[in-house]
């Protein structure tokens, strides 16, 4: 954990960035947060506003950004949950098999199941035929498995029912009240204030505009 | 029958080695989306055998320089396909087997070219395109199958990394992490080499089916799993490479390759009907 000028610990920080994408739109300017221990970031704005280009530039992947923006986390230490661009898988699986590959091991059915996402009847599910949410709730599973200090979900909600949606931000507050101060958490969704309430004052809002040339 | 088969005994091991490797690698590739790009970057390979053999044999190398020289340019040619393909349609995704298509056009028009300019080579583009197992030397035969076990190992030790990868890449269409991943450039360093070898010494038929037909085959199937899936593409493929071998052996007027291919289709359409059959029954 990194600390800034005023001594104060911090996961993520960004002071004055600006985003402009390569074919020169302009998606924000003077931006600036800083993600505390035990916080949750959510970044929200309509489509094509650069959340997921800020995300990246978060982790270091591109270099769009100008002005000082960094996370103190080592890479090894942040599980990444990108969003899903294609539901489908040429190999069969099941839900069970993506975690063990996601994990390089078997998995003890116990270690799965305890983190309240997945019951033991769904491990059999082929990933192919699982429903948006019970493949993200996998995909929770895997990242939670990998004990991070830095949970990132790229708009995990999208598509979801109730129910997953319900036990997933369950699971995420779950993860942010264990880890307290060895934790945080980024998240790219559109929640509105009823789904926030239950992250108190730990939520850092970032509200993103549509771009302009 | 037996007296064919004590001769081409090594050519047959080779076969049997090789045709799982590939159904493995290509299992990977076709879940990556990336079979189109791989028949161009054999075609690429092809297109390098062409060129270093036509050029060596008309500076009249030695025999080593004659068989090593058509793999480097094989690799050199591959690596250039695959470097030009990616990059060409980066930005047009939505039409890329569009711009895949155009290339393997491309790289198959030059492949004849070649030939037409060495006249070494006249017999040689059936050669190389067709292949045929029971033409491979002894010393062939023995280095296809130390590459193929090699091969195999590799991706059998490290199936779920490379699984994962091809899982990530398919899924999420990319990475949150900055470069490649060591497993992907292994794996994709893995399967240049191996593309260029198979194209090189079993031609580019054999190369392609073995590398897509049995994972195409067992997707059919009713199966879930994974690790059943690849191991019943294993041995599809190696039970096909040997019986059509064989047969192609005992009725001298078939050809090997195509033989094999024939065989490959025929068990796994065999396998999905008796499997067909069990469900309706339980």
């Amino acid at each position: 954990m990194a600390k800034g000028k005023s001594n104060e610990a911090y996961f993520v920080k960004a002071d004055n960035i600006a985003l402009k994408t390569p074919d020169g739109v302009r998606l924000f300017d003077s931006l600036s947060f800083v993600l505390p221990p035990g916080g949750l970031l959510l970044i929200t704005g309509p489509n094509g506003s650069g959340k997921s280009s800020l995300l990246r530039s978060i982790l270091g992947v591109n270099s769009w950004v100008k002005g000082n923006v960094s996370n103190s986390i080592h890479p090894k230490h942040i599980a990444v949950i990108p969003q899903l661009q294609n539901m489908e898988f040429h190999l069969p699986l099941t839900l069970r098999e993506v975690i063990e590959i996601s994990e390089n091991r078997n998995v003890s059915t116990e270690s799965i199941v305890e983190y309240g996402l997945l019951s033991q009847d769904l491990l059999d599910r082929s990933w192919n035929t699982a429903s948006g949410g019970e493949r993200q709730r996998t995909l929770l599973t895997c990242a939670l498995l990998k004990n991070p200090k830095l949970l990132v979900m790229d708009e995990p909600f999208n598509h979801l029912d109730h129910f997953s949606q319900k036990n997933m931000l369950e699971r995420i507050d779950k993860y942010l009240r264990e880890k307290g101060s060895e934790g945080a958490v980024i998240l790219i969704s559109h929640l509105g204030i009823d789904e926030l309430a239950r992250f108190g004052e730990k939520v850092v809002r970032i509200e993103l505009r549509s771009g302009e040339k | 029958m037996f007296a064919l088969l004590q001769i081409y005994a090594v050519a047959v091991g080779a076969g049997v080695i090789m045709a799982p490797t590939l159904s493995l690698l290509g299992a990977q590739l076709a879940a990556r989306d990336k079979a189109m790009q791989t028949l161009c970057v054999g075609q690429g390979a092809t297109l390098g055998v062409l060129l270093g053999l036509g050029t060596l044999k008309i500076l009249d190398a030695p025999d080593l320089a004659i068989h090593l020289g058509p793999f480097v340019t094989a690799v050199l040619c591959s690596i250039g396909t695959y470097l030009f393909s990616d990059r060409i349609t980066k930005k047009h995704q939505s039409s890329k087997n569009t711009f895949f298509t155009a290339i393997f056009a491309t790289l198959l028009g030059s492949g004849y070219l070649v030939c037409a300019i060495f006249p070494p080579l006249e017999n040689h583009m059936t050669q190389v395109f067709f292949g045929d197992l029971a033409t491979l030397s002894n010393w062939e035969s023995v280095l296809a199958m130390v590459i193929g076990i090699v091969s195999m190992m590799i991706l059998t030790l490290w199936w779920r990394s490379i699984s994962y990868e091809s899982f990530r890449l398919a899924v999420f269409g990319g990475s949150h992490k900055k470069g490649k991943s060591r497993v992907s450039v292994g794996f994709e360093i893995l399967a240049i080499l191996l593309l260029s070898f198979s194209v090189q010494f079993l031609g580019f038929l054999f190369t392609i089916s073995a590398l897509f037909l049995p994972t195409v085959l067992a997707k059919l199937s009713a199966n879930r799993h994974l690790k059943q899936h690849l191991i019943s593409i294993a041995l599809l493929s190696s039970v096909a490479s040997a019986v059509g071998f064989v047969l192609s052996l005992q009725y001298s007027r078939l050809p090997t390759v195509p033989m094999i291919l024939l065989v490959m289709v025929g068990l796994g359409i065999l396998t999905l009907g008796v499997e067909k059959i069990i469900r309706a029954k339980t």
